[in-house]
């Protein structure tokens, strides 16, 4: 079994038409990267999967289980948690808190206690900073904030929105170190980029999304060296 | 010579000091704050509080005159400081001196109400136009020592500005103490007459203050840090005794006061109580979970009707039942109340949400006086007869317009303990008040309280997380409501009746100005902004005239100088002031 299906999803913006009727299929233990320019509806996929937009048509599965048969606040506790695009922490609480909401959907006091001590092995600089303000952290430190807040909730599944957005080249690299980190500690990972160079170069399979539809899909080397590919998103002539 | 041709000439600075000064003390004149103000002494046949606020408003210029006059020359000297003082306190004087001579030639009554010869008289001193030079020279003279207080070294200022204010402070409170003093007889009589006359202090009473607070100032600015270190190095027990013996004073204060203080005194503190309580409702809603409710008195005033209804022996009475019964069920229907408000609003969000509450709000009071609904609610004439509050057996009900007599709880021939007077429902409102601060200080810590937070932050992250949106929402409007409702409750038996007309949206609004005064999320906060934006107002009759004046004001002020609130909590105060030491460099 697949770890998520997505089938023919349609979603509407009110009158726009967003998203197209996609499919996706991401294997256990795959990091899966959807690129795609501006307004070809990535976010708007990974806002459909975790429940926050309820698709017009189309079945979403995650291990067989029928995802749009919850509430959005339920979602997480079937193992799928997301990283938003722009980070959204919580500006006014601080880096601990911010951590600790990560696990609101978990109640085992010293798993959670388990599972923040790893974050802070994996961003030490959360360590550093466990009582400052979110809202006062550099792009990066909130980047791996709302990533290590994504992980509290012990996901199976891991979906990241843009990533690298708004970062200096040194931490992007940091960054998706730390992904292929998480990946290789068994989480599943769907990520969205626009950064696709650096996307398709920790990813096993990549799909192609224009205009809310699924163009291309193929094994992240293969969309390296697509030529449509490389003119369209790599800069590649 | 070398003059920087880019600064500005230190005395037109302080011209422009001065005029700002004089517009504000014509401000003030015209608006009769400042004939209502002389009416009260700060000493006695020395200076009127009018006065003092008129020298202050020079004192003040001439201070900054020479501050600014510091920074606009390369070489400071005391002279040219002072010369800026004198400048910016003769010209915020002259403004007041312009506007007495004009006044004098035309009647500007006609649009300036205020613009009366009772304030002709005081500017001038009693002395008519002809003594108008009497103002211009106390604004000079005002605004130097304001620029030479700059040159007094810190020692001696600080001291000598709290005495100051001490003194201000005092006179504004005069009345208030000479009563509770004067209520003592004997001892306390005599000092309160020695050291307060009928509108103020007395001379002698002035000169004690000022000495003793100067007195206190100067030792604590010496010796403070090293009372502070020495009391931080006490061992634990030590400490532990002293929050005791703290803890203490202020219960034996809170429990005394009032047996001296009197009806009038203990009526605000009821009222302060009940703004707390609402205040703290609203700092669930709006300072923990960020839904701003502009429709809050709506649950005050259906705890206050409940209660009404409930025990009213009066013709609207529907049951009889004791105060002690019915607040439980006041509290309950506050909360549906606040459940039934959330329901249609749950998808509302910011401003159309504070519309949206705005309009429940007025319904509501709409409703409750409305002639079509008169039958319940007693319409304009409200309800009346409401039951006081009994520690003992209540009698049977015998027929309408009859209260209900309290017994004794042993003997069933004896009276009870009817709890009719702002004094004894003083224990009530203040009971409640600490209760549900603890309720609310508990609810922040908890699990619902970090989820208001985070839905506070970001609605769809808070969901995505786990948080239950709908359920988190209601909670914050229903236990918001719950908090108002028992301060209705409270509020129907202090007052005895309840009419429509006291529901009205600027009891809302008061409640928004007090957390955002006090600092938003914070309990403390509530507190510090419902003592002074509500309890200041009603102790001080003179003020609370310009009541709304003064508010406007001062959210201006906080917001400009203090944004994050008078006492804000730990987080607003890191966010609002520790910005640059918080961001790293990437």
């Amino acid at each position: 079994m697949s770890m998520l299906t997505v089938n023919n999803v349609h979603t509407y913006y009110g009158s726009i038409h967003a998203l197209r009727g996609i499919n996706l299929t991401i294997e256990q233990g795959e990091i899966v990267t959807l690129i795609g320019g501006n307004g070809a509806g990535k976010t708007t996929t990974l806002r459909t999967i975790s429940g926050l937009l309820k698709p017009a048509q189309g079945e979403i599965m995650l291990e067989g289980d029928d995802l749009l048969r919850y509430k959005p606040h339920e979602i997480v506790y079937k193992g799928l948690s997301m990283v938003p695009e722009g980070r959204g922490v919580f500006a006014r609480m601080s880096v601990l808190e911010n951590l600790e909401m990560g696990a609101f959907s978990r109640n085992n006091k010293q798993e959670i206690a388990r599972n923040l001590d790893h974050v802070m092995t994996l961003f030490p600089r959360l360590k550093e900073r466990r009582t400052q303000l979110a809202g006062t952290l550099s792009g990066g430190e909130q980047q791996m904030l709302a990533t290590g807040r994504a992980l509290m909730a012990e996901p199976r599944i891991l979906l990241l929105d843009e990533p690298s957005m708004g970062l200096a080249p040194v931490l992007v690299e940091l960054i998706f170190d730390t992904i292929v980190q998480i990946n290789k500690e068994g989480v599943t990972i769907l990520l969205v980029e626009q950064n696709a160079l650096m996307a398709l170069s920790i990813a096993h399979r990549g799909y192609v999304l224009q205009t809310g539809e699924i163009v291309l899909s193929d094994k992240a080397e293969k969309l390296k060296s697509d030529p449509e590919v490389q003119k369209a998103y790599l800069g590649i002539e | 010579m070398m003059n920087n041709t880019d600064k500005e000439n230190f005395l037109w600075a302080a011209i422009k000091i001065g005029l700002l000064g004089g517009a504000v003390a014509l401000f003030i004149s015209l608006v009769g704050m400042a004939e209502v103000f002389s009416k009260r002494d700060v000493v006695e046949k020395t200076m009127t509080l009018g006065q003092f606020v008129l020298l202050a408003i020079s004192v003040a210029s001439g201070l900054l005159a020479a501050r600014r006059a510091a920074a606009l020359l390369d070489k400071p000297n005391a002279a040219s400081q002072a010369a800026a003082g004198l400048v910016a306190g003769f010209f915020s004087a002259a403004i007041l001196t312009l506007f007495v001579i004009i006044g004098a030639k035309i009647n500007i009554r006609t649009v300036f109400l205020n613009a009366s010869p009772g304030l002709y008289s005081m500017l001038t001193l009693n002395q008519g136009v002809s003594g108008v030079w009497i103002l211009s020279a106390a604004g000079a003279v005002s605004g130097l020592l304001g620029a030479l207080s700059l040159s007094l070294p810190n020692a001696v200022r600080r001291p000598l500005f709290h005495a100051i204010l001490f003194i201000f402070f005092m006179a504004l409170f005069s009345g208030l103490f000479r009563v509770v003093m004067i209520n003592q007889s004997g001892f306390w009589e005599k000092t309160a007459k020695y050291l307060f006359s009928q509108t103020g202090m007395t001379r002698p009473g002035a000169a004690i203050f000022f000495a003793l607070v100067a007195a206190i100032s100067a030792f604590w600015s010496a010796k403070g840090q090293a009372i502070k270190t020495d009391v931080a190095n006490l061992p634990k027990g030590g400490q532990i005794g002293l929050r005791v013996i703290a803890f203490a004073v202020i219960a034996f204060i809170a429990l005394g006061l009032p047996l001296v203080s009197g009806a009038f005194i203990a009526q605000v503190i009821v009222i302060v109580a009940l703004f707390i309580l609402m205040g703290l409702g609203l700092n669930i809603t709006l300072g923990f979970a960020g839904l701003l409710d502009l429709g809050f008195v709506a649950f005050y005033a259906i705890g206050a009707y409940t209660v009404g209804l409930l025990t009213s022996y009066g013709q609207y009475g529907l049951q009889h039942i004791s105060f002690w019964a019915a607040i439980p069920l006041a509290v309950l229907v506050a909360m549906a109340a606040g459940f039934t408000l959330g329901l249609p609003v749950l998808g509302v969000r910011g401003d159309y949400l504070a519309i949206a509450t705005l309009g429940f709000g007025e319904i509501v009071r709409l409703l409750a006086g409305s002639d079509f609904l008169a039958k319940y609610f007693g319409g304009p004439q409200g309800i009346i007869g409401i039951q006081k509050p009994c520690i003992g057996v209540l009698g049977e009900f015998t027929k309408v317009d009859v209260p209900r007599v309290c017994y004794s709880l042993f003997d069933a021939a004896k009276p009870g303990i009817e709890l009719g007077t702002p004094q004894s429902i003083y224990y009530i409102a203040v009971a409640s008040a600490i209760l549900i601060a603890f309720v609310s200080w508990r609810l922040r810590e908890s699990r619902l309280g970090r989820a208001w937070m985070a839905i506070r932050e970001d609605e769809d992250v808070a969901e995505a997380l786990g948080v239950n949106l709908i359920q988190t929402k209601l909670l914050a409007y229903m236990l918001g409501a719950a908090m108002a409702g028992l301060g209705g409750a409270i509020f129907a038996t202090l007052i005895g009746s309840i009419f429509a007309t006291s529901m009205q949206l600027i009891v809302s609004i008061n409640v928004a100005s007090l957390i955002i005064v006090g600092g938003m999320g914070s309990i403390p906060g509530v507190i510090v902004g419902a003592i002074a934006l509500i309890g200041l107002p009603e102790l001080l009759r003179e003020v609370s005239e310009f009541r709304y004046l003064l508010y406007g004001a001062t959210l201006i002020i906080m917001m400009l100088a203090k944004p994050e609130g008078l006492w804000p909590s730990k987080t607003t105060q890191r966010e609002l002031h520790h910005l640059d030491a918080g961001t790293s460099a990437e």
